[in-house]
C-alpha cells in the first residue's frame, strides 16, 4: 500500500506531500492538484512500463494525452517546463526526472534488487538511471520493472487509448476468460442481458467493441450509455492489468447513481482484498456513495496555492457533522489557508 | 463585504443575486479557491429570504474583507448546536448568528441561546444588548474567545405576534400590516419581491431604516 506521494517541481505542483489510505476520495477546485497526484501515482511504480492502453508505456500515453499541437516531448512533466528537476516520492522510492536540454532523464533513488543500473550523483544523492524521454524517439530504457506498488489510472479521457489497446491486445484478453464476467456483471445494471464482450468488424471492416446479447446479437460498446460504456472498458482493463492501486479521475463522470454504487461496491472489494484505491470527483453524491460502502475511506481536501500543495483529511463521521452544519467538502479549501 | 459560502449556498444565493442585479454576484460572492484567511463567520438560523438579504445588507458593508457564511440544517437555536463544528478547523474571532425571533420575548430568547451554548460546551457571559435585537456574547471554547453576534429577525408592530425576516421585507414593500409577514410576502409577485430586493442594493439609507439591527450586527465583522 502506498501511504505517502511527495512531490517536488512535478506539473502544477512545486512541493507538497500528502497521505494515503485503502480508499482516499481527493475533492477540490478546479486546478487544485487533484489529476496531477492521480499522474504521479500513475507514472511512479516506472515511467517506462508498459500499461493496458495506447501508447503503451504510462510516460508516452500522458505525453500523448497532454500533446496540443504537433509537440513532443516530456517537459510538461516538470514545474513551468523549465525547472531541473522533478520528483515524484513514493513512501521511501523516489523517482527524478532531469531535464537534459529538451529531453528528460529518469533516475531512481535506490538500485532495484537483481537489476543493475547505472549509478549517478544528483546533488550529492547516489540515484540510478532508468531511462530517457526523448523529443523525438519513443521513450528509452533497460527497465521497464516496478519501483513501487503498481497503479492504473482509469479516466474518460484515456477511453480512447484504452479501446485501442484492447483491439490489439483481444486475443489475450478474451482467452483470459474475464469478459463474460464483466459482461454479465454490467447486466445488472442496464436493461438487457449480456453474455460476453467481443471484439468484431463494423461498417467498414474496423474492428469494434461489442457487446453480446443471450440470442447472439450485438451492441456496439459505444452505443451504450455512456457509464456503462466506461464501466466496462475500465473493469476489463483492470481484470486485464490487475494493478495494486486503482486510479479513477473523476470518477462520478457518466456514472448515475445506481452504477455509482456499484463501482463503490467494487471498490469496497478492492479494498477488502488489500488493494489501494485513489480516486478523484466533484460530485458530493460521489463522495457520499464511496464513504458509504468503504467506511475508513478519506476524503482529502486538495488546495494549490503558488504551487504549494495543502491538504486536509477529512474522515466520514466528520463529513456527516459538516454536512448537519452545513459545510460542504468541496467548498471547504478555506479551511486550508 | 464579501461572502464566501461554506456549502452550495453559493447557487442558492447566486442565483438569485444574479436574477436581481447581473453585476452583483461576483463582487458580493467571493468563491475563488485561494481567497484570504477567514476570521469571521455568518450562521443562517433560518433559511429563505435570509441569504440574500443578508448578501445585499453585506455588499454595503465593511470594504473588501470576506467572511464565510453558512446554513446548518438545524434552524433558529438549532443552529447554535453546529458551532462547534465550525471553530473545528478555524478559530474564528467572531460569528454572527442570525434567527427569526417568531414568538419569542427577547429575554426569554437571551435564556435559550446561552442555555444552548452551555449545552455544547460553550462558556459564555450575560449577552449584552448592543443595538435593538442584537445580542453579543463573550465566548470561550476550550480556550479559544470569540465573540458571538446574535441579529434578531423581526419589527415591532408588524407581522403579528410572530416576527420574522419577512417583517423586514414587507414593510420595505410598503404592504406591513398585522397579518402574517410571510403570507403577505409570498403573495407578493415575483417583480414586486425582485425590486424590494433592488431597493436594499440601491436605496442604503432606506434599507438601513428596516434592517437596522442586520446592519448593526453584521457591520461588527469588520
Amino acid at each position: 500500500m502506498i501511504r505517502k506521494l511527495r512531490l517536488e517541481n512535478f506539473r502544477g505542483v512545486v512541493e507538497g506531500e500528502i497521505e494515503l489510505d485503502r480508499l482516499t476520495i481527493l475533492v477540490g477546485a478546479n486546478n487544485s492538484g487533484k489529476t496531477t497526484i492521480l499522474e504521479a501515482l500513475f507514472l511512479a511504480p516506472n515511467p517506462f512500463r508498459a500499461v493496458p492502453y495506447f501508447p503503451m508505456t504510462v510516460a508516452e500515453l500522458l505525453a500523448t494525452y497532454h500533446r496540443a499541437l504537433n509537440e513532443m516531448g516530456y517537459t510538461f512533466l516538470v514545474n513551468k517546463y523549465t525547472a531541473e528537476k522533478a520528483v515524484i516520492g513514493v513512501d521511501d522510492t523516489e523517482i527524478i526526472f532531469r531535464k537534459v536540454g529538451p529531453h528528460l532523464d529518469v533516475y531512481v533513488n535506490y538500485q532495484p534488487p537483481k537489476i543493475v543500473l547505472e549509478r549517478n550523483t544528483i546533488n550529492e544523492k547516489e540515484v540510478y538511471y532508468v531511462g530517457r524521454l526523448g523529443t523525438v524517439r519513443p521513450a528509452e530504457t533497460h527497465y521497464s520493472g516496478l519501483f513501487t506498488p503498481n497503479t492504473l489510472m482509469l479516466s474518460t479521457k484515456l477511453i480512447g487509448f484504452a479501446h485501442e489497446y484492447l483491439r490489439l491486445a483481444w486475443i489475450e484478453i478474451s482467452n483470459k476468460g474475464y469478459t463474460a464476467a464483466v459482461a454479465k456483471d454490467v447486466s445488472r445494471y442496464v436493461a438487457e442481458d449480456y453474455v460476453n464482450l467481443t471484439v468484431e468488424p463494423f461498417i467498414g471492416g474496423e474492428l469494434s467493441l461489442f457487446a453480446m446479447l443471450s440470442d447472439g446479437t450485438r451492441v456496439r460498446l459505444s452505443d451504450l450509455g455512456a457509464g456503462v460504456h466506461l464501466y466496462v472498458v475500465n473493469r476489463l482493463l483492470y481484470e486485464h492489468y490487475r494493478p495494486e492501486v486503482v486510479l479513477w479521475d473523476d470518477v462520478e463522470t457518466h456514472l448515475n447513481p445506481r452504477l455509482l454504487s456499484h463501482v463503490a461496491e467494487w471498490f469496497a472489494d478492492l479494498v477488502d482484498e488489500g488493494r489501494q484505491v485513489v480516486v478523484s470527483t466533484h460530485s458530493l453524491e460521489a463522495v457520499k456513495t464511496l464513504t458509504t460502502f468503504v467506511e475508513d475511506a478519506t476524503v482529502l481536501v486538495t488546495l494549490l496555492r503558488d504551487g504549494v500543495l495543502k491538504w486536509m483529511r477529512v474522515k466520514p463521521d466528520k463529513l456527516r457533522k459538516w454536512s448537519r452544519a452545513g459545510i460542504d467538502p468541496r467548498y471547504a479549501e478555506v479551511f486550508l489557508l | 463585504m464579501r461572502i464566501r459560502p461554506l456549502n452550495n449556498l453559493q447557487d442558492k444565493i447566486g442565483s438569485r443575486l444574479r436574477a436581481i442585479d447581473k453585476s452583483l454576484p461576483q463582487e458580493v460572492l467571493n468563491v475563488k479557491p485561494s481567497p484570504t484567511p477567514i476570521d469571521s463567520l455568518i450562521v443562517l438560523g433560518n433559511g429563505r429570504e435570509d441569504d440574500v438579504v443578508v448578501a445585499l445588507v453585506c455588499h454595503h458593508l465593511n470594504g473588501d474583507k470576506t467572511v464565510a457564511i453558512a446554513k446548518p440544517k438545524s434552524t433558529r437555536y438549532g443552529a447554535i448546536g453546529e458551532l462547534k463544528v465550525y471553530f473545528k478547523d478555524i478559530k474564528y474571532k467572531i460569528v454572527t448568528l442570525i434567527l427569526d425571533q417568531e414568538d419569542d420575548e427577547l429575554p426569554m430568547l437571551n435564556t435559550e441561546v446561552r442555555k444552548k451554548l452551555r449545552e455544547i460546551g460553550i462558556e459564555c457571559r450575560e449577552g449584552k444588548q448592543i443595538a435593538d435585537r442584537v445580542l453579543s456574547y463573550d465566548c470561550n471554547l476550550g480556550g479559544h474567545t470569540f465573540e458571538l453576534v446574535v441579529v434578531v429577525n423581526g419589527l415591532d408592530g408588524v407581522g403579528g405576534p410572530n416576527h420574522k425576516i419577512e417583517d423586514h421585507l414587507v414593510k420595505l414593500a410598503g404592504v406591513a400590516g398585522e397579518g402574517d409577514s410571510k403570507e403577505v410576502w409570498n403573495k407578493l409577485d415575483e417583480g414586486t419581491r425582485r425590486d424590494v430586493y433592488r431597493k436594499i442594493l440601491n436605496d442604503r439609507k432606506d434599507a438601513e431604516g428596516v434592517f437596522a439591527q442586520h446592519f448593526a450586527g453584521l457591520g461588527l465583522l469588520d
